[in-house]
């Protein structure tokens, strides 16, 4: 009976240590992933080499600019969607800036694709990294609360901005969303980085030498083909729209299906007379990423400018709507925000200045920039 | 909720957490429950038909344990009929109505029933008529225990895609006392891993380039484009299947409980007898144990064996599904069976040296994967169509060959030779010493990043058992 029971003792002992054994290997298993994925996904190392033409690719790119920007206190830094990166031209800018006798150099860093949740994880990247600028500008479609109920959910957000995410954000940045899943990929994009590079690093390993070279030649050659480019030189001149029928007529050579964003802008123009409903989830946003950026610009002693982006090809038509409201005026009676004037650019809300319902041509382009250092000029 | 669900994993933990933190006594209970409750999250009322089932299969057992002679085997013809007729009126109604009405050219809608196909019925009447069988025969005693019964037909690792467990590799494991060990619980986890990275990293990006041939969107009439797409889904299939396996064991270990092995890489048998020896392998012997040697085996002449091998395979075939294709793909492999055993008996055993053992093993995989497509096309035409296309097709490769399915190829036999003889499961569940504890905990970091790589996340792939 006593030889038995020293048995189950010993037996027992090396059970146990042969749990704990795989306790330690699993946890050392899982410390070890971390720290390589963290490695090489948390850091720099990875993200210098994403496909310079994706979305995260334009994101690094537009970081690279600003770092690589004026380093005084004359840089302006321009924030915005595609239609930032299609209308405007930092080149133009600054030379319309030099003409009016100012030394400030607009840089470019817009991101297709990109809301303002994006642009304050750019932000406080660019100066964490110890970036001066004299002033951040960027773009709304809106000076009041009514951007689309899904833009606090936006799922292709957490894409953008995993590279720049810290473990610190692991409350803050889930919060953000609105619905579960988005709050646990949220959650997931800070535990594990190297997940949301998963089809960049796939495709980085089909051709690595394609990519290296890509990647060199953007390094290289990058700023100075984004410097060089015109806009496109397509319009939608001819393009009339009666607002009695809602009778739509294209420019010759250029059809509905053709062009995919005209119908549903169309659509919203008409539904709203180009202003949609306020809504609770665009004012608790707004508060939230409009709020952080200007914090941030007040915190690293820069002037924050609002300006509202041409919004399409037929808003001259609309009732004209150039109070802010909301969270935007809030913001610039509190001294936080420099709103430029809502009708600023109103002249340019025509065909002509159009390629498409959303973005403008090279035409609106020249005068958008040179816009822009007029209206910041002016705001001081 | 499926195996690959981040869902799945935490019901799963909550599970084990339960079974070895409360007392010995109630883990029985706490499966059952939890089987239940696993197999009413597809749909509330199917647990209706699982209990159902439990309760009757229960009764009749122990009607066969305890009585003798007529009374005997009425319950049991009984409970055969009512497991055959319960998996025939949920998958089969349909299809014979279908196949009745077209050929009498009446007016389907007349007899229509809107019926749900419960979520692995295929599985557990199977499990429940073994059992009947078994009890019958003798080679088990009927359970005078009812949750013991219960957990048997219902455990969750098995329940909705096996492998399909035998009574007697089942029951004694129920009166084993439990007690999570480390060479276990190492051992379940390295199944479960080797389970899901066959199945995210393999299965889902061959699924990618299968689906695309074989939902039509890409390579209509190249042959190159139909051997790519019918060897992807030669492969999905495998990796799906032997994954699906892998975590089922290695759940079912981290439970207590041990399953038999489903897969013993088919792809390198032989012959086509060799691969009913290694594919699914639960169901092969279910079919040769229940099915084949009740009809006489090989035990009544040449050609009865054949007719047998036809029936077997025709029946199995049509196991997996309620359509002509999957009764033309089990009839198939019953033919190749039939000329398989013609040829032994004209020219003796397999091919012998490595030469002729490769080109046996190739010639079988490629009859296979050759019949895969009548079970991956939905309907004949589509059969015809990929068959035509892998024998008169053009031959334009570049354009036909996506560009991971050769990098997926070559990492299918990195693996299958890294795992051959399941070398990978042993060297990963031995963590003896501080040089075990480092090789594992390399491996497993390695996994991890491998799974958050390379694994198709992007799109939900189920897996493909899980509809029969």
């Amino acid at each position: 009976m006593a030889l038995l029971n020293q048995e189950m003792a010993a037996a027992g002992r090396s059970d146990t240590s042969g749990l704990l054994r795989l306790a330690m290997a699993i946890l050392a298993g899982i410390a070890l992933f971390l720290a390589i994925d963290r490695t090489v996904f948390g850091s720099a190392l990875y993200f210098r080499w994403v496909a310079p033409t994706s979305g995260l690719g334009s994101m690094a790119q537009a970081l690279e600019r600003v770092a690589v920007g004026p380093q005084d206190r004359s840089a302006i830094v321009v924030m915005g969607d595609s239609r930032v990166g299609e209308g405007f031209s930092a080149e133009l800018a600054t030379l319309e800036a030099r003409r009016l006798g100012s030394a400030t150099n607009f840089v470019n860093a817009a991101v297709a694709g990109s809301p303002p949740r994006v642009w304050y994880y750019m932000l406080r990247r660019v100066f964490a990294d110890g970036r001066k600028v004299a002033g951040v500008a960027i773009m709304l479609t809106s000076y009041h609360d009514n951007d689309p109920e899904n833009t606090a959910d936006w799922r292709p957000d957490i894409v953008f901005v995993h590279p720049l995410l810290s473990p610190g954000d692991i409350v803050d940045f889930p919060e953000s969303f609105v619905s579960a899943p988005a709050r646990i990929e949220a959650v997931e994009a800070i535990a594990f980085r190297g997940w949301f590079y998963k089809n960049d690093v796939q495709d980085f390993l089909r051709a690595p030498e394609r990519r290296i070279r890509d990647v060199l030649a953007w390094r290289a050659y990058g700023p100075a083909w984004i410097a060089a480019y015109p806009g496109r030189d397509t319009s939608l001149a001819g393009l009339t729209w009666d607002l009695q029928t809602g009778q739509l007529s294209m420019p010759p050579g250029r059809n509905v299906p053709a062009d995919a964003s005209i119908a549903p802008y169309m659509a919203g123009l008409r539904q709203f007379g180009g202003r949609p409903p306020d809504n609770q989830v665009a004012v608790a946003y707004r508060q939230e990423w409009l709020g952080g950026i200007a914090e941030l610009c007040r915190q690293a002693g820069a002037t924050l400018y609002v300006f509202r982006i041409p919004r399409g090809p037929l808003h001259a038509l609309a009732d004209a709507d150039d109070e802010p409201t909301g969270v935007v005026a809030e913001l610039a009676r509190a001294g936080r925000i420099v709103l430029l004037p809502a009708a600023t650019f109103d002249d340019l809300e025509r065909p002509e200045f159009f390629f498409d319902a959303l973005h403008m041509n090279r035409a609106g382009r020249s005068l958008f920039s040179a816009g822009i250092a007029k209206a910041i000029r002016s705001a001081g | 909720m499926l195996f690959n669900s981040f869902a799945f994993w935490i019901f799963f933990a909550a599970v084990m957490t339960a079974v070895y933190s409360l007392p010995a006594r109630w883990t029985q209970a706490v499966l059952a429950v939890a089987s239940f409750g696993f197999y009413g999250l597809w749909n509330p009322s199917l647990m209706l038909l699982l209990g159902a089932c439990v309760v009757c299969n229960f009764g009749t057992g122990l009607a066969i344990g305890n009585w003798r002679g007529w009374r005997q085997r009425a319950v049991l013809t009984l409970a055969v009929v009512a497991n055959l007729g319960v998996l025939g009126f949920f998958k089969y109604y349909g299809f014979v109505l279908g196949t009745v009405t077209n050929l009498l050219h009446l007016q389907v809608d007349a007899w229509a029933l809107s019926i749900v196909l419960p979520v692995a019925v295929s599985f557990y009447t199977f499990e429940a008529i073994s059992y009947n069988v078994d009890v019958f025969r003798g080679a088990v005693r009927a359970r005078h225990d009812l949750l013991g019964f219960a957990l048997f037909i219902s455990f969750f690792p098995h329940l909705v895609a096996g492998p399909i467990i035998r009574p007697a590799h089942f029951f004694p494991q129920l009166e084993a006392r439990r007690a999570l060990s480390g060479e276990a619980l190492a051992w379940g986890m390295v199944q479960i891993v080797k389970g899901l990275i066959k199945k995210t990293v393999f299965a889902d990006n061959f699924a990618v380039i299968a689906n695309g041939y074989f939902d039509g969107s890409i390579g209509h009439g190249g042959a190159a484009a139909a051997w790519v797409g019918t060897l992807a889904f030669s492969m999905q299939i495998y990796f799906d299947f032997a994954g699906y396996t892998d975590i089922a064991r290695g759940c079912a270990r981290l439970l207590g409980y041990e399953f038999p092995p489903n897969f013993e890489r088919p792809y390198l048998a032989r012959d086509i007898a060799e691969f009913w020896r290694r594919w699914h392998i639960s169901l092969s012997t279910w079919l040769r144990d229940y099915l084949y040697i009740p009809l006489g085996g090989n035990r009544r002449g040449d050609v009865r064996t054949y007719v047998n091998l036809l029936i077997t395979m025709g029946l199995g075939g049509i196991w997996h599904g309620a359509s002509w294709n999957f009764a033309v793909w089990g009839l198939y492999h019953g033919v190749l069976l039939a000329l398989h055993r013609l040829w032994r008996r004209m020219r003796g055993d397999a091919a012998s040296g490595w030469a002729g053992r490769a080109a046996s093993a190739c010639l079988t995989f490629i009859l296979v994967t050759l019949g895969w497509v009548m079970f991956r096309a939905p309907d004949f035409a589509t059969t015809w169509r990929v068959f035509g296309d892998l024998f008169g097709g053009g031959w334009d490769v570049t354009a036909a060959t996506p560009a991971n399915f050769l990098v997926l190829l070559a990492a299918s036999g990195l693996w299958l030779l890294a795992d051959r003889r399941r070398r990978l499961q042993y060297w990963l569940s031995d963590t003896r010493g501080m040089l075990g504890v480092m090789k594992v905990s390399s491996a497993l970091a390695l996994a991890l990043l491998v799974l958050e790589l390379f694994s198709r996340t992007d799109i939900a792939v189920p897996f493909i058992y899980f509809r029969f």
